[in-house]
């Protein structure tokens, strides 16, 4: 829409404000950056004062952008740390080029081999790699895989699939074995500790019997058990009178 | 006058002057960094970004003609079309930070409006305010992308209308509008904050 078509409808008329200042809302809008710029003019910038002025609208967006760019105004710069250059050098001469060579021109020549590989031998696609085929050997060399015996391997999907179900039988009949060998061994283990206990049971009964007879044997006279007992020291004590009682009941002689 | 000796440097460069590629690195750098944090408002990114610029600017510098065009406008476009993918990658995080978003992320800690002078917007007796720098730089970080490449690269970077035209790849009538707009809606997010403040 032209702006002679904006000025003849009423309702725009009246929104725009064209007629008052000599300027249309929508040719304020464009000159708004020139204007704060301050390189408008100084017969456009009569007009857009005036019309900044008059309209309603174009009023308050002058004093927002001027606002917003007052504000960015006040952003200063910021210092970039210092290490951010020697990371950027280390990045591209050093990692990138061979020890003296031309930065730029020798790295044009290789352009078209070295991004292809440049991922692989970066340290960490390298390291997950080699873990990689680590644990893909060490799990084939558990499973007795040989890597020579992959090329006589028949790969046709049937021939395949009963190689497999072969190799599982042999694994699992291994299996089979060993735990029954295991088994075994428990078994015959638990045996011994059965006959060991029941030979220990036999030994104590026979000790329990003989035990009467050899007390029989000893007699009352017998004073192994007893402690050792000087003969005159308790010879002594037998006569002697310790108390004696002076009243009229029989005296007591201990 | 920069864009000649960076011309300079740029031949030198090519023709196998290791040295050359230093100076144009001390010359650009600061530059790349700002515009690099202005964008994100994070120094991590900014120097993470800032490397890939310049990485990209070593790989392609042959394809740079010093005759053609200035070199700062060649290297914001780039920096800006890295900007550009960097906002793709981190589109989805930033679909949930909208604009009043920050002030539902934490209740507890203070809000953006909070942090506000109460008087007036006067920005000239909070230039040197730390504080106040780190809320223009939330603000604008909450400006859509086309709106805050276009302040910033005028009233940061100070780059002119057809400069800033050729590096976004569009007419210079639509790089006054975003700038309008940009200016604009900062001041709205910056003032909304400030009357619910007033509110409470």
């Amino acid at each position: 829409m032209n702006s002679q078509n904006f000025k003849d409808d009423p309702k725009n008329d009246a929104q725009n404000n064209g007629g008052r200042s000599g300027l249309e809302c929508s040719q304020f809008e464009t000159l708004l950056a020139d204007a704060l710029d301050g390189v408008l003019s100084p017969g456009d910038q009569a007009a857009f004062d005036a019309h900044a002025l008059s309209c309603t609208l174009c009023g308050p967006m002058l004093m927002e952008a001027r606002e917003g760019r007052l504000w960015l105004e006040t952003l200063e710069d910021v210092e970039p740390p210092k290490n951010l250059i020697h990371n950027i050098l280390a990045a591209t001469t050093m990692a990138e080029s061979a020890p003296g060579a031309v930065p730029v021109a020798s790295r044009t020549k290789k352009r078209g081999f070295r991004p292809l590989l440049a991922g692989f031998f970066r340290s960490r696609v390298a390291t997950s790699f080699s873990m990689a085929f680590f644990s893909l050997s060490l799990t084939l060399t558990v499973a007795g895989v040989r890597v020579s015996d992959l090329a006589k391997v028949d790969w046709h999907p049937t021939a395949l699939g009963k190689s497999i179900m072969l190799q599982y039988t042999h694994v699992e009949s291994a299996v089979v074995k060993y735990y029954e060998n295991m088994r075994l061994v428990n078994e015959v283990e638990s045996r011994v500790k059965e006959l060991r206990k029941a030979t220990a049971t036999t030994d104590e009964d026979n000790d329990k019997k003989d035990k009467p007879k050899d007390k029989d044997k000893k007699g009352p006279n017998d004073t192994s058990g007893r402690p050792e007992q000087h003969p005159d020291y308790s010879m002594e004590r037998e006569d002697s009178v310790i108390a004696q009682s002076t009243t009229k009941r029989e005296g007591v002689q201990l | 006058m920069e864009d000649h000796q960076t011309g300079a440097l740029v031949r030198k460069c090519l023709a196998g002057d290791a040295v050359a590629w230093e100076g144009i690195l001390r010359l650009h750098q600061r530059r790349i960094y700002n515009l690099c944090y202005r964008f994100t408002n994070s120094p991590d990114d900014a120097q993470d970004l800032t490397q890939d610029v310049f990485i990209r600017v070593y790989r392609t510098l042959a394809s740079y003609d010093v005759d053609k065009g200035a070199f700062t406008t060649w290297l914001t476009t780039l920096t800006r079309n890295l900007l550009v993918d960097h906002f793709r990658r981190s589109k989805q995080d930033r679909v949930t930070d909208s604009i009043d978003g920050g002030l539902r992320e934490d209740d507890e800690a203070p809000s953006l409006s909070d942090r506000l002078p109460d008087h007036g917007p006067s920005p000239d007796d909070h230039l040197a305010s730390q504080e106040t720098q780190k809320i223009v730089r939330q603000a604008l970080a909450r400006l859509s992308p086309d709106l805050r490449e276009a302040v910033i690269l005028r009233d940061l970077q100070d780059m002119d209308y057809r400069e800033i035209a050729l590096t976004l790849k569009v007419p210079e009538g639509t790089v006054k509008s975003r700038i309008n707009r940009g200016r604009m809606e900062l001041a709205r997010l910056l003032s909304r904050n400030k009357r619910q403040v007033g509110s409470k």
